[in-house]
């Protein structure tokens, strides 16, 4: 490989290490689907590699796998039919989620708690679940969602404020 | 009813979903294997309208044609016909690089490399025994190499600890990773003794080359501890082939380590012969080779075969 070459892979490489677990994170909230998560995270990767081969300026890689990973999303859920909440219990023990099994009891020490939240986001439409994890889970400011969505700075904290009423009315608790 | 918890106590706890470890190994190795798949073979590095890159273009175009070559050797696996012009190209490169860091971490990426090779070979159904031979071949020398310069790097400054142990993790990390993706049987332990194994030949290797040439009298004890260590290294030969036979498999590095096993008593006998002869140095200079023979068979054999036949 080309000195070109392997400063990209180390980039993309050092991306991986230090984005992976975000990514991950952000596509399961979306599909609840740990596999189909991976999988997304996985194309994220790949693709950001295809767009850096091109030479494609990417600035910021973080908010350019977001972007990346958002419209994977966007095409999967185009694609899928709703996933019931009791749909969603069944794939956890399809996963052979067990709170006692090493691979999981540090991500989540309480269960209710794990469905109480998905079910949260479930009941959320898609813009709304979208906004909620960038801001909640994932750390963004409004400026890097608005940067991600490709939409106005305004837009994205109108409807992050519409999506934390309607998680209000859901859970009965105020977030900060 | 559990009582709920505040919205924003349950994302904090959201934000505590991660990938396994071996899911994230698993994703960075697939990662690596597509990006060596997916490379680009030209570059736009010169920009037009100007005499003075011209004057660049010109000089570039002369060296990108002589390394022509090479570079459409970078992609290829062990058993294709431009294999040996990658490894060249990695020695030529290999003698450019000065400081034990850098050395060290060019070790390291080979030995990495050589473990994505097997992996493409792999995955290509193409892992034929001599494939593996040859690439498992060369991963015991790098791995042997990193190792010494990741000793010599740790010994050098104390600043350099944490990069000589991070040098050190990756590889065993990359070793676990692809050791599943091979189907090595018992993968982790495996890597970890291919490791500690490595770590003690560098050692060896390293205490060795401030070792002097000895001029007069031949070393009686050296040359017996030679013998003696060819000896074992057979012995675990043909109990790690007796392994393969039972387990009804082929195991390539195996298959190399008689062939090692081989040279290296053709040498010992030679070494005998110039010692006779009084030919100290050249004698001396056999043991070294056949130690360097015994240090890779030992590696070989700790590489294990896989579960299935391929």
């Amino acid at each position: 490989m080309s000195v070109f070459g392997n400063r990209k892979e180390k980039l993309l490489l050092k991306a991986y290490d230090e984005f992976s677990d975000a990514i991950f994170r952000h596509a399961y909230y979306r599909t609840f689907d740990r596999h189909k998560a991976r999988d997304i995270m996985q194309e994220a990767f790949t693709r950001t590699w295809q767009s850096l081969q091109e030479n494609k300026k990417i600035e910021n890689i973080r908010a350019f796998l977001y972007t990346v990973t958002n419209h994977l999303i966007i095409d999967d859920v185009r694609k899928k039919r709703p996933t019931a909440f009791s749909d969603m219990r069944n794939e956890d023990e399809e996963n052979n989620f067990d709170p006692a099994s090493t691979a999981h009891i540090e991500l989540f020490m309480n269960t209710e708690a794990k469905h109480l939240l998905e079910a949260s986001l479930q009941a959320l439409d898609e813009h709304h679940r979208q906004i909620i994890i960038m801001r909640f889970v994932d750390d963004m400011t409004p400026q890097e969602i608005a940067h991600v969505t490709g939409e106005r700075e305004n837009t994205v904290s109108v409807r992050l404020h519409r999506a934390i009423r309607k998680m209000r009315e859901i859970t009965d608790h105020s977030l900060d | 009813m559990i009582k709920p918890k505040h919205t924003k106590e349950l994302f904090e706890e959201a934000k505590l979903l991660c990938l396994t470890k071996e899911e994230k190994a698993a994703g960075r190795s697939f990662l690596t294997v597509y990006i060596k798949k997916n490379e680009a073979k030209g570059h736009a590095l010169i920009k037009r309208n100007s005499f003075k890159n011209s004057l660049i273009a010109a000089l570039f175009g002369t060296a990108i044609l002589s390394i022509g070559i090479a570079q459409g050797a970078e992609g290829s696996l062990p058993g294709e016909i431009l294999f040996p012009v990658k490894l060249a190209t990695e020695a030529v490169i290999g003698t450019l690089i000065r400081s034990t860091e850098e050395r060290a971490t060019w070790e390291s990426g080979l030995a990495r490399k050589r473990l994505e090779e097997m992996s493409s070979l792999a995955e290509k159904k193409q892992l034929t025994p001599y494939a593996s031979a040859i690439a498992q071949k060369n991963l015991a020398k790098h791995l042997i190499n990193a190792r010494m310069n990741i000793t010599r790097l740790a010994t050098e400054n104390e600043k350099f600890l944490p990069r000589a142990a991070e040098l050190n993790s990756n590889i065993e990390s990359a070793l676990n990773a692809y050791g599943k993706i091979l189907d090595w049987k018992d993968a982790k332990e495996a890597s970890q003794a291919l490791m500690l194994k490595a770590e003690e030949v560098a050692n060896e290797r390293v205490k060795t080359e401030r070792r002097a040439a000895p001029k007069k009298k031949k070393d009686q004890s050296a040359h017996k501890k030679i013998e003696l260590d060819l000896k074992k290294a057979e012995s675990r030969v043909m109990i790690k082939k007796d392994e393969a036979v039972n387990d009804g498999v082929q195991n390539p590095a195996v298959i190399e380590a008689e062939s090692l096993l081989e040279n290296a008593f053709e040498k010992a006998t030679e070494s005998r012969e110039k010692t006779l002869k009084e030919s100290h140095e050249e004698a001396f200079i056999l043991d070294q080779e056949i130690q360097r023979n015994v240090d890779e068979i030992e590696i070989l054999v700790g590489i294990p075969h896989t579960k299935k036949q391929r």
